[in-house]
């Protein structure tokens, strides 16, 4: 009967210790693999979000100039100005036919009231979100027009969090067209199918007939909880009809340019901003990248935080544990020696046996971390949604976004009551929500490279604590187990 | 097979408070010695010497002429000597049968993975049916002993060390035990050397060294002529 014979006999002739150990075990592994799986969930989400920014610049109105100058003005009419709409399409294709740019995107947005047809209402913009979406629907309009070159280009079409179900989406070639895209719930409840017409009324009181070429369904209900209107009352348009519904006169709010290559992001902005003037200012992807990831970072951040505390302390309980199970098996080991076995071979059958046990309670940790990490990463994601939203509407992140502001707020009459639920700012809580979400999907997915990462911390706490806890075999002298005790 | 201890010196503290010096002793294969002493004169230091448990301050022990620190100790206790202790001989989470199996097997034994040797032997001394399966802890003090002098016995090792292996047993038992020592010794060409307490114990050695005084003397035993002569 050889040493790794002798360390499975043991396993199951002390069944009890083995138990013991089994849970102890389990449970260190269990907290290391749920701070292993939100840490591989938020890198994910922030490479995802990487990837869905893309190499792109933002052209939109410089807000802060303009607020204070407005401040300076008196009068509230002039908030109209910082939000939007400033930028000359004139501006916009210049900058669009610079060298490296690849395509861009030009976003304007309006807000109208429904004529022919009813908006939808739901419970979040009618009771639960309070006086702000109520205000909204009664004193402007209930309909939000987006304004896109195209809707492939949008990032919630991007995300997939919205997507054409029937007929087809906006695209360059609807330019001066009243085209539109609406969604599913607002068509399935006034019965409008592609190819109909429906009618708007803008803020002058102006009636026009616009034409469905498509439908889209919004998936996400999250963003759409958060947002401040309900994303079946947006509707897809050109650009160019926003605009001129916005009674901005052909100006658009934002522009995002994809460029060809990262690298070119610095030449690009430095030939740009000799085009634009000081009211518009160019946000590159890479200060939306730092934004947006920075409180999914954060998240990553703690949960590598618990993997390490996990890690440490769990070396320090299993080193406790397992030193005082081997001076509880002190004359084993003296017998042992006394037969003539090498300390390697001793240590060895108390390595077999931990790593055994580390085995099996790697499989029992792969069923609760999942569980767990699940769990944590749900309620980390929603204390981050929470702050994020503070920081983004309250501090008034700067840029409007790559993504058009879906649930743009820019009714005029009431942005004056409720401060200013910029674009810039929606859109940019809207992207961030965005990687959130897709914290939340990933995070219930336990991949191999998560269990291989696992099994690689299980077996360097389990082989620090077994060696920690053999130190005492080391200096035993067998001749005190000569002496009884 | 001869075990020499030469000029053999120790003290734990100060020199002065040795507990012997510069002892010479010589055991023999085929023979059955014990050493008998009051207690804290140094016998369990003594034994644990030759058992290469340790090491002396001073001095040697040769096995078959050979330091057994050259040797290596691990491999000396693996190979050459196997000891039995007063308590605590046995691996408690395993039956007598694998307690038996599992030194054979350490020590590398020609007959590792014997399981018919081992029974045999556990046979000899009682331990048969039922027992040789059960877990050692629930066997009686005795029962116990003997599974771990015939663990001691079944490996090849030619001498055999015991520090008062029958101090926790009845007199039936020890006189038992002390027979199969004997016998093993005679049998099997073995040195058996064993500590202790009991007069009985060490009037049925072949040899009995006193360690008195902080000096061993070599007892001869008395001819069996002599004893009949006594007798009649
Ligand atoms: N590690 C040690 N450090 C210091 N002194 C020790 C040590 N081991 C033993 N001694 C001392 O050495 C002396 C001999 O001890 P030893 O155990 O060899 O005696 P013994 O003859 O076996 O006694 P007993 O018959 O009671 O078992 C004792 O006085 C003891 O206190
Ligand atoms: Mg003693």
């Amino acid at each position: 009967m050889d040493y790794i014979k002798r360390a499975f006999l043991y396993l199951r002739r002390k069944i009890g210790r083995s138990l013991l150990l089994t849970l102890v075990i389990t449970a260190i592994m269990t907290f290391v693999l749920a701070g292993l799986i939100i840490q591989n969930a938020a890198l994910t989400a922030v490479n995802n979000s990487k990837d869905s920014v893309g190499t792109t610049v933002a052209l939109s109105a410089n807000r802060q100039k303009l607020f204070k100058q407005n401040q300076g003005s008196t009068g509230t009419s002039g908030f109209k100005s910082t939000n939007q709409a400033i930028i000359t399409q004139k501006t916009a294709n210049k900058l669009g036919s610079l060298s490296n740019v690849a395509a861009y995107q030009i976003t304007a947005t309006a807000s109208v009231n429904a004529s022919s047809f009813t908006a939808v209402k739901t419970s979040s913009s009618s009771s639960s979100k309070g006086g702000f979406s109520g205000m909204q629907s009664t004193e402007s309009g209930d309909i939000s027009i987006s304004g896109v070159s195209t809707t492939a280009a949008d990032s919630n079409f991007k995300n997939k969090n919205y997507v054409i179900i029937k007929g087809r989406g906006i695209k360059v070639s609807d330019k001066n067209t009243n085209n539109v895209v609406i969604e599913k719930t607002l068509a399935s409840n006034n019965k409008i199918k592609v190819g109909k017409t429906i009618k708007i009324k803008n803020s002058d009181g102006d009636v026009k007939t616009l034409k469905v070429v498509g439908i889209y369904q919004a998936k996400t209900s999250s963003s759409a909880s958060l947002a401040t209107t309900d994303p079946s009352n947006t509707i897809y348009s050109s650009y160019t009809l926003a605009s001129s519904l916005a009674g901005d006169g052909g100006k658009v709010s934002a522009v995002t340019y994809t460029l060809t290559d990262s690298s070119k992001e610095k030449a690009f902005v430095k030939k740009a901003k000799k085009l634009i003037s000081s009211k518009l200012q160019l946000t590159t992807s890479d200060e939306i990248y730092e934004l947006l990831s920075s409180s999914v970072k954060s998240i990553e951040s703690i949960a590598s935080k618990i993997v390490w505390i996990v890690a440490i302390a769990g070396i320090a309980i299993l080193s406790l544990i397992l030193i005082l199970m081997i001076r509880e098996r002190k004359h084993e080991i003296g017998v042992l020696m006394s037969l003539g076995e090498a300390k390697g071979k001793i240590i060895g059958q108390i390595f077999i046996e931990t790593i055994s046990i580390l085995i099996i309670s790697l499989f029992f940790a792969g069923i609760f971390g999942n569980l767990f990490g699940n769990v944590i990463g749900k309620q980390l994601v929603n204390q981050q949604t929470t702050s994020t939203q503070s920081l983004s509407s309250g501090a008034g992140a700067p840029g409007g976004g790559g993504a058009p502001g879906q649930g743009n707020t820019t009714g005029k009459g009431t942005t004056q009551k409720t401060g200013r639920p910029t674009a810039g700012g929606t859109s940019q809580l809207s992207s961030t929500l965005t990687g959130s979400s897709q914290l939340n999907k990933l995070s219930t997915h336990l991949t191999i490279g998560t269990l291989l990462k696992l099994g690689a911390f299980g077996l360097v706490i389990v082989g620090i604590a077994t060696l920690l806890g053999s130190i005492p075999i080391l200096s035993l002298k067998p001749k005190r187990i000569l002496i009884s005790e | 097979m001869t075990l020499a201890v030469q000029k053999l010196t120790h003290y734990f503290n100060h020199p002065d408070d040795y507990l012997y010096k510069d002892v010479s002793l010589k055991f023999e294969s085929s023979k059955f010695y014990a050493i008998v002493g009051e207690s804290g004169s140094g016998k369990t230091t003594f034994v644990s010497f030759l058992a290469g448990l340790d090491s002396p301050v001073a001095g040697t022990i040769n096995f078959n002429g050979k330091d057994i620190r050259k040797i290596g100790l691990t491999k000396y206790r693996n190979q050459d000597v196997t000891i039995i202790f007063q308590a605590y001989n046995l691996m408690t989470y395993m039956s007598a049968l694998e307690n038996v199996m599992s030194a054979l097997s350490i020590t590398n034994s020609k007959h590792a993975g014997d399981k018919q040797y081992a029974t045999d032997l556990l046979a000899s001394v009682g331990i048969d049916g039922d027992l040789i399966n059960k877990n050692v802890q629930k066997l009686s003090g005795g029962q116990q002993q003997r599974v771990a002098i015939i663990r001691a016995l079944a490996v090849d090792a030619p001498v055999v060390v015991a520090d008062e292996p029958t101090g926790n047993l009845d007199s039936q038992n020890t006189k038992e035990i002390t027979q199969i020592f004997k016998k093993v010794a005679h049998d099997s060409k073995k040195t058996v050397i064993v500590i202790t307490h009991d007069q009985k114990v060490a009037s049925m050695a072949d040899v009995k060294i006193v360690l008195d005084d902080r000096k061993f003397t070599v007892k001869k035993p008395r001819k069996r002529v002599s004893k009949l002569r006594k007798i009649s």
